[in-house]
């Protein structure tokens, strides 16, 4: 979950009404995923111990998270309605709403976080209104930014992760000489993301904010122009691409490739060339360096313990530790902060000579560094499947590894 | 292209096939609106056809896209999947209504089938899913 979600989760589990209702009644929570592991991490924090995790998928139905079985929704209907609370920070809200009250459930509902604000379930006269407006707003905005670039094409990004640029980028030069197009712009989630278009291309870049973004891909869909496109894997819509994966394990990469481009998966990736070196290296001591990168927006935060055992373990080897921040980002104890730009982190862990970063679109960035790697995956399934992060994400080359309640450095 | 600013149509009011298909939404699993210009149509009817399918399905068509013989369905006019494909590019307003139509402007579980990933079987499946 990413932190402006993660942030509006917390609101929610804050609000006076809601934190009354937790005391009070028995909680579920509803659609087992990542986010709503993320859920039950706050509640269970915060001293609320979910009875359940209700889920349709009869795959998962025994499985436990965190002691917390997952079980069918219509198991909901032994209890006494009127003391539960049903807890959602799936998407799938009004769906799962709606499911709710054809079981017959009376009990309360709480709408956690607003997921996806391409998708609301419901035919209500008020909801369509509202995504009339939307979508009147969003044609509005298209309509600026054709008037800017003037025939150009647009690759609309519609979620500010690195990860998922870098793999639009790795492809999206083949897709556009299938096309045959040559005028094209761009259009990202925040400047993050646009500097990792810039490592591959140096096509004009227009930064939106996420709320932009929505709209102005909404107006685009509204009018049925033929010059865009949007490429991810699961915006605009909840795509029918994610629902391959109940069938098959596709790694992200190969989604990209194939289910969002069209291309042969023999198709090879381009390679970012457009790296700088980074100049302030004083304190990095030449391949006895170790750049750390714990943050991520969103992937789930691996415990402290982990990352002090690393550091621990290459103190007394001798070797030199950063922490790669960002912004108000706090380097690991026993470490220094280092602020390299996106295009500079190659250069850098290339002197270093070591990285060991939690599985993010960082590390994507990173692939083709000439540097010891190793990529730590959080044990957490992908979205809804059944497929680990690291089958969705292992990367060639680096140390792939899972990091479990019993992880220990040395061993690995 | 210099596109002059475009007045959305009013769609406040919902037309009789919105209601009707908001109406199905109470009763089946899931809807299939099939454009007759989508890849694929034919081919999936057929395919659910033999199918034994454990949720309640039904599809939306009109006369082109196949011949569903005695699969629960809905023959509707051209304007009338006008307005439903219309309220599609709106927003998305259910996750168990499935629309088959020409898209270019994003990914699609279909190009699996085209660069071998899965066969038309499991994808097809995989949308009952």
């Amino acid at each position: 979950m990413d932190k402006q979600h993660y942030d509006e989760m917390l609101s929610a589990i804050n609000e006076p009404d809601t934190q009354k209702s937790l005391e009070e009644k028995k909680i579920f929570v509803f659609g087992h995923c990542n986010a709503t592991e993320e859920l039950v991490d706050l509640l269970l924090s915060r001293g609320y111990r979910p009875v359940a995790i209700l889920d349709n998928n009869r795959n998962k139905h025994g499985v436990f998270y965190k002691g917390i079985p997952v079980v069918s929704p219509e198991s909901l209907m032994c209890e006494d309605q009127e003391n539960t609370i049903v807890c959602i920070v799936a998407r799938a809200y009004a769906a799962m709403v709606d499911q709710l009250k054809r079981l017959g459930y009376r009990g309360a509902v709480r709408k956690i976080v607003d997921y996806n604000s391409f998708s609301e379930y419901s035919l209500h006269a008020e909801t369509v209104v509202r995504m009339r407006a939307r979508a009147e707003r969003g044609v509005v905005a298209f309509n600026k930014l054709e008037k800017k670039y003037s025939d150009a094409f647009f690759v609309l990004c519609p979620f500010s992760a690195l990860g998922d640029i870098y793999f639009c980028m790795s492809y999206l030069g083949h897709f556009l000489k299938k096309r045959a197009i040559d005028k094209y712009v761009v259009c990202v989630i925040g400047k993050a993301c646009g500097q990792v278009v810039k490592l591959f291309d140096n096509c004009p870049v227009e930064v939106l904010s996420q709320r932009d973004m929505d709209e102005v891909i909404q107006g685009a869909l509204y009018l049925q122009v033929n010059n865009i496109f949007i490429p991810h894997q699961d915006r605009p819509y909840v795509v029918n691409l994610h629902k391959a994966l109940y069938k098959k394990c596709i790694p992200l990469e190969q989604i990209y490739c194939c289910g969002v481009f069209g291309l042969s998966p023999d198709v090879a990736p381009i390679v970012p060339q457009y790296f700088s070196e980074y100049t302030e290296t004083e304190g990095v001591v030449e391949g006895k360096t170790v750049i750390l990168s714990p943050y991520a927006k969103s992937v789930t935060a691996l415990k402290d313990s982990v990352w002090e055992q690393i550091v621990d373990y290459y103190q007394k080897k001798g070797y030199v530790l950063f922490t790669n921040v960002v912004g108000d980002e706090v380097p690991l104890s026993g470490t220094k902060a280092i602020r390299p730009r996106i295009a500079e982190l190659k250069s850098l862990v290339e002197k270093a000579g070591m990285f060991i970063g939690i599985r993010s679109g960082l590390c994507d960035v990173l692939q083709s560094a000439a540097a010891d790697m190793t990529a730590l995956y959080p044990d957490y399934c992908y979205c809804d499947t059944k497929w680990k992060a690291i089958d969705m994400y292992n990367i060639s080359g680096w140390k792939n590894l899972v990091v479990k309640d019993d992880f220990i450095w040395e061993k690995n | 292209m210099n596109r002059e600013v475009v007045a959305m149509p009013l769609i406040i009011n919902k037309s009789e096939v919105i209601i009707k298909l908001e109406q199905d939404l109470e009763i089946y699993d899931k809807i299939f609106v099939l454009d007759n210009e989508a890849e694929f149509a034919s081919s999936f009817i057929g395919w659910l056809k033999e199918y034994h399918c454990t949720k309640q399905i039904k599809i939306y068509l009109t006369g082109e896209a196949g011949d569903v013989g005695e699969l629960p369905h809905y023959m509707m006019t051209q304007d009338e999947m006008n307005s439903i494909l219309e309220f599609h590019r709106m927003y998305e307003f259910s996750d168990r209504i499935c629309v088959f139509a020409r898209n270019e402007s994003y990914g699609n579980i279909l190009n699996y089938v085209a660069t071998g990933i899965l066969s038309e079987e499991e994808v097809f499946e995989a949308l009952l899913a």
